[in-house]
């Protein structure tokens, strides 16, 4: 009996010793980025319109684009990376939330990029896994000016009225390295002791258009393909804009 | 030590026993004493072509040269139809990159239909098949070819296919065992068969290769057709590939029409449901496209020159028209190409011929 005693106890100390050990660090938690878009004040979603400061209703069919090097950044500068390379595709929810487990700390930012860099966009998206967000296969991609950092393509009803027809189609597919901007907001958070902490990022799709120091206009700026072709200013503008309309 | 080496020599003969006792297949189904080596196809690697994506499909690699005869013999087999009258080969010729030859509406067992068949080639690299994408891999498209255009009897045909000693034998090479001919082992053969109509060896692929140069119109045609000047690549790229096709859907502005219901064929949107979607169809590969004749997915256009000029002059208006196609100068029904550049772009399209596919011995009719 005795024998039996001390068997079990020795059993469940050896347990003990092990479960211990598999703990988690209970210092570190989990983290997710969540993207989503508004317009303005109103709800934005894909095919669904949206009314601008003119009074005309634009809906978009896509909304397409790169982010790159996204980080949080801490209290002593040093940065937890969250992704090399993310496409974000307003069609796919799969793409819309990027999330890393167990990191802490007391974070100040997000840092990321719009587009992708020098040397992402020098990748031949045949080389990649089909899987992997520079692939051949996400449809932003042409060989004779490399990828596609932001598609919008979208449908205006320009008279006025909100009941017209759609009669005005802006286009915008801009790349090329020029158009690669870089993007920090400033957030205080922590994450630590086995919680989840969600950040929602949002896309204000109205700040495309009416940004902070500049408006690109719908009619007369209504498409560019790329930021080497048709007017280059255009793609300037939109990069500019677009990396100014995300907001917490 | 004698002792030892009885016993090493005993372990090494049973250890040889057993290796020959091995089967290298299954036990054999009761009733059909063949020998293993009938169950047992030859395996075929598919080359990848030049700037071709990488070939993903997890059912390459059961590939053998046997199923890929079986598809063959299958795909061109009248018997497997309800009438006897239509195999798949009825409206894919090899000799038009198997589209139908002149017909705008194909025919099936059942009477005209309301689309053009298209050309076939290169679908191991499409995730999508039909004009409507109703199909995920080349088996689906094979089952919905087979009961929606064909009629297919499925007891009929198995006993078809059982009486004839080659169908026993491919079958059987094909599928191993249980090497019984199934339903699913016919879609399956036809999927073989499909995955090897690789299109990569046109005059456009051996300029692309650095091996030919492209003449001084078709060069120029190029330009036409990868720029905003035509606008021609938006839909026939797909990133650095050369498959011709984005493989994407799209209302290309064919039809006028004011309200979503109005479209005469709902093409994509009868799929999905979705009103979004309502008059978008698969962009078409271009390879072949000079053999394909008639254009569009109901066939409306005789000739590429009638395509080239409504992509350039009569891009129509409806609720789901894709913006790409509206971009250059909507108003005006496109991007209004001159005479020499509508010369220059049927040049290039004629120079993505390949006359290696259509004559490839391998996809002719084995009968």
């Amino acid at each position: 009996m005795q024998f039996l005693k001390c068997t079990t106890s020795l059993v469940l100390a050896t347990l003990l010793f092990f479960i211990s050990g598999c703990k988690p660090d209970t210092k570190q938690g989990n983290f997710t980025l969540e993207l989503k878009a508004k317009y303005g004040d109103q709800s934005f979603s894909l095919n669904t319109p949206n009314t601008d400061p003119q009074n005309r209703r634009i809906k978009m069919d896509e909304l397409k684009f790169y982010l790159s090097h996204i980080s949080l950044v801490k209290a002593d500068n040093s940065e937890v990376n969250l992704s090399e390379a993310a496409l974000i595709d307003f069609s796919n929810p799969n793409t819309l939330s990027i999330s890393v487990d167990n990191i802490s700390g007391d974070f100040k930012s997000l840092r990321f990029s719009t587009g992708l860099d020098s040397v992402q966009n020098a990748t031949d998206p045949l080389s990649v896994p089909s899987s992997n967000p520079l692939s051949n296969d996400m449809g932003m991609y042409w060989p004779w000016l490399k990828y596609i950092f932001y598609k919008l393509e979208a449908r205006c009803d320009t008279t006025g009225t909100g009941s017209g027809s759609y009669n005005w189609f802006p286009l915008y597919h801009i790349g090329t390295n020029s158009m690669y901007r870089q993007v920090t907001l400033d957030k205080t958070f922590s994450v630590c002791c086995n919680n989840q902490y969600t950040l929602t990022l949002y896309l204000d799709v109205k700040k495309i258009f009416y940004g902070d120091t500049q408006t690109l206009d719908i009619i007369s700026e209504s498409s560019t393909q790329m930021g080497t072709s048709d007017d280059p200013n255009v793609a300037i503008k939109f990069s500019d804009n677009f990396a100014q309309a995300f907001t917490f | 030590m004698r002792k030892f080496s009885i016993l090493f020599l005993g372990i090494l003969m049973a250890l040889l026993t057993l290796e020959n006792c091995k089967p290298d297949v299954p036990d054999a189904p009761p009733g059909k004493p063949e020998s293993d080596s009938l169950y047992i196809g030859t395996t075929y690697t598919i080359a990848k072509p030049f700037r071709f994506s990488n070939i993903n499909n997890t059912y390459a690699d059961s590939l053998t040269y046997e199923g890929v005869e079986l598809g063959r013999r299958l795909f061109y087999d009248k018997h497997l139809s309800s009438t006897g009258q239509l195999s798949c080969a009825s409206c894919h010729k090899s000799e038009f990159a198997f589209s139908d030859a002149g017909h705008a509406k194909s025919t099936n067992v059942f009477g005209p239909t309301k689309r053009n068949a298209p050309s076939v080639q290169n679908l191991l690299w499409a995730p999508k098949i039909f004009w409507d994408g109703r199909s995920a891999t080349l088996g689906e498209q094979a089952k919905d070819a087979f009961h929606g255009e064909q009629d297919l009897n499925v007891p009929n045909a198995i006993q078809y296919l059982e009486a004839d000693s080659e169908y026993v034998r491919l079958f059987k090479k094909a599928f191993g065992r249980p090497g019984d001919i199934t339903e699913e082992h016919i879609y399956l053969a036809i999927q073989q068969f499909g995955m090897t109509l690789i299109s990569s060896e046109s005059h456009f692929d051996k300029v692309q290769r650095g091996q030919e140069q492209f003449t001084e119109s078709e060069a120029r045609g190029f330009q036409i057709f990868l720029t905003e000047r035509g606008d021609c690549f938006h839909c026939h790229t797909h990133g650095n590939d050369l498959l011709m096709t984005d493989n994407i859907f799209h209302n290309n502005g064919l039809d006028s029409v004011n309200d979503v219901n109005d479209f005469t064929d709902k093409g994509r949107g009868e799929i999905t449901g979705d009103i979004n979607d309502y008059g978008k169809f698969k962009s078409p590969s271009l390879r072949n496209v000079a053999l394909t004749a008639p254009y569009m997915h109901d066939g409306r256009y005789q000739t590429l020159e009638q395509v080239i000029n409504f992509y350039s002059d009569s891009i129509k208006l409806s609720p789901t028209v894709d913006a790409i196609m509206l971009k250059a100068n909507h108003a005006n029904g496109g991007v209004h190409l001159t005479a020499q550049e509508k010369q220059d772009l049927l040049n290039l399209l004629y120079s993505m011929t390949d006359t290696s596919y259509t004559n490839n011995p391998a996809f002719q009719n084995p009968f």
